[in-house]
């Protein structure tokens, strides 16, 4: 290629530590080494480094404490989204203390959106569940599920704080949950989903709607859901 | 006896010519991704009449062979027997619908050039930090508004003489199928990011808004990573929807 490329410098900062963290392995809250030292390993000068590590921070790769120096961050927790799993099951197995919190649990008439989406009839009996999810005590995701209550009568008395919902319904209701059908998108938070989570109004969150089928092909439940992006991350597996 | 009519000097010209680029291409001498001569080129070096070079050339676009693209000339493709669209859609995974319909997508490409690997993409690549990385960044229009901002990385190994071919032509699954390579499986991942306010007015961004960032690794049949690409997509011009079931 006739053109060569020249990395920015501060692209190169931000490359070279990112691969430090790497190379050191190092794990969630280890500390960087001083802008002094990193200019002896590497002699890239301070403006650069500060400038590198201010664009790591944004991305959630860094996090700074005033005084005390640079972290690296905790990963996100990665929400595979072809993974069936429920969002507790999946923040448990990648190490996480996780709880719940009842915001609203109680039967509403299905809207025109709720209907379409459970194939039902407009002003169909449903239970809504409004909970928060908290991983190491941080509130991350606020997630609102309607069900049929004909379908499943009596789930209101379980304890949907701390229990999986999925494991209920194919316990209990003989509802295998096969498949389903998200939609993903970016909305920024109201003042509402804003004290929720704990975070500033406005702040830029992943916004999730979906629905899920059992085996039949039958909707089960229609969800939404508002997810901080500064802890959590969806993937997916791309394969042919 | 079935099979290709011999061409010999009796033919018409117009045969003889497409023979002649057929030939060309199969030798390698018009590689896939290339522009051949213009018709005038041809015409004035051949001594034809541009027509006649016009007949030649249609002949192999209607086989597949060549693909004439309006304004920028007429470049050669590889003729395989199944030819699909090689979209990571295809594979599954996010499914990106532009919101709206009659959508025109295009390209722009902003940046393709060659740089030394480094430690970072060194290791995605597992290659050696000096050992040269394409780096792509171009734009993605539909409909001529910006909808995507792409920075793309190759390991120059596996695409040599990529600068050779003109990427707002071809995509690069055609690319890839040029060189022989078969995408197998991806990984991707999405979060939210604030773009840097020069990248936030490429894409026509209020610099106080996120967009989508997927991060994707594609690997090949061999599990040797492939492409390494970021891409910033505006959420308010697309939608993405996931199907899994069990």
């Amino acid at each position: 290629m006739a053109n060569e490329y020249r990395i920015r410098p501060r692209e190169a900062a931000a490359e070279q530590i990112e691969c430090y963290i790497l190379e050191h392995e190092l794990t969630a809250h280890a500390k960087l080494p001083s802008e002094r030292e990193m200019y002896a390993m590497w002699g890239i000068n301070r403006t650069t480094l500060r400038s590198a590590i201010r664009r790591l921070i944004e991305e959630g790769v860094l996090y700074n404490r005033m005084g005390s120096g640079t972290f690296v961050s905790p990963p996100k927790l990665t929400r595979n989204l072809q993974d069936i799993k429920g969002f507790s099951s999946v923040a448990r197995s990648a190490g996480h203390v996780v709880s719940s919190r009842m915001v609203r649990l109680g039967v509403r008439e299905a809207s025109k959106q709720i209907a379409q989406k459970m194939h039902l009839t407009l002003g169909h009996k449903v239970l809504e569940i409004v909970r928060v999810r908290i991983i190491d005590q941080v509130p991350v995701l606020l997630e609102t599920v309607y069900l049929d209550t004909e379908r499943c009568k009596g789930i209101e008395t379980y304890d949907l704080a701390n229990l999986s919902l999925y494991s209920i319904l194919e316990k209990d209701y003989g509802i295998r949950i096969t498949q389903g059908v998200e939609n993903l998108n970016v909305t920024y938070t109201d003042k509402e989903e804003a004290e929720l989570l704990e975070i500033p109004e406005g702040t830029p969150v992943f916004y999730q709607t979906g629905v899920v089928f059992d085996d039949q092909g039958v909707p089960v439940e229609y969800f939404k859901s508002i997810a901080r992006s500064d802890y959590i991350r969806f993937a997916s597996e791309l394969t042919r | 006896m079935s099979g290709k009519p011999k061409i010999d000097y009796h033919a018409p010209i117009y045969l003889q010519l497409r023979e002649l680029i057929r030939a060309k291409i199969e030798e390698g001498e018009y590689l896939p991704g290339m522009a051949i001569p213009s018709e005038n080129e041809l015409a004035e070096y051949y001594g034809i009449n541009r027509l006649t070079v016009r007949n030649a050339i249609d002949a192999l676009v209607a086989e597949g062979l060549l693909k004439r693209v309006q304004g920028k000339g007429v470049y050669v493709c590889v003729v395989t027997d199944e030819k699909i669209e090689r979209d990571l859609e295809t594979l599954g995974g996010f499914r990106q619908t532009i919101r709206t319909k009659k959508a025109r997508p295009s390209i722009k490409i902003l940046t393709k050039a060659q740089r030394p690997a480094g430690t970072k993409y060194a290791r995605i690549f597992n290659i050696d930090p000096k050992d040269m990385v394409y780096y792509i960044k171009r734009l993605d229009y539909v409909d001529e508004e910006p909808v995507a901002l792409e920075e793309i990385y190759l390991p120059y190994q596996l695409l040599p003489q990529l600068e050779q071919i003109d990427l707002s032509v071809f995509s690069l699954y055609e690319v890839y199928d040029f060189y022989g390579i078969t995408l197998k499986r991806a990984w991707q991942t999405l979060d939210l990011k604030k773009l840097e306010p020069s990248d936030a007015q490429l894409l026509h961004v209020d610099p106080g808004r996120v967009v989508l960032l997927f991060t994707c690794i594609s690997y090949d049949e061999n599990d040797r990573v492939i492409e390494y690409s970021r891409s910033y997509t505006r959420g308010d011009l697309c939608n993405f929807t996931v199907h899994y079931h069990r």
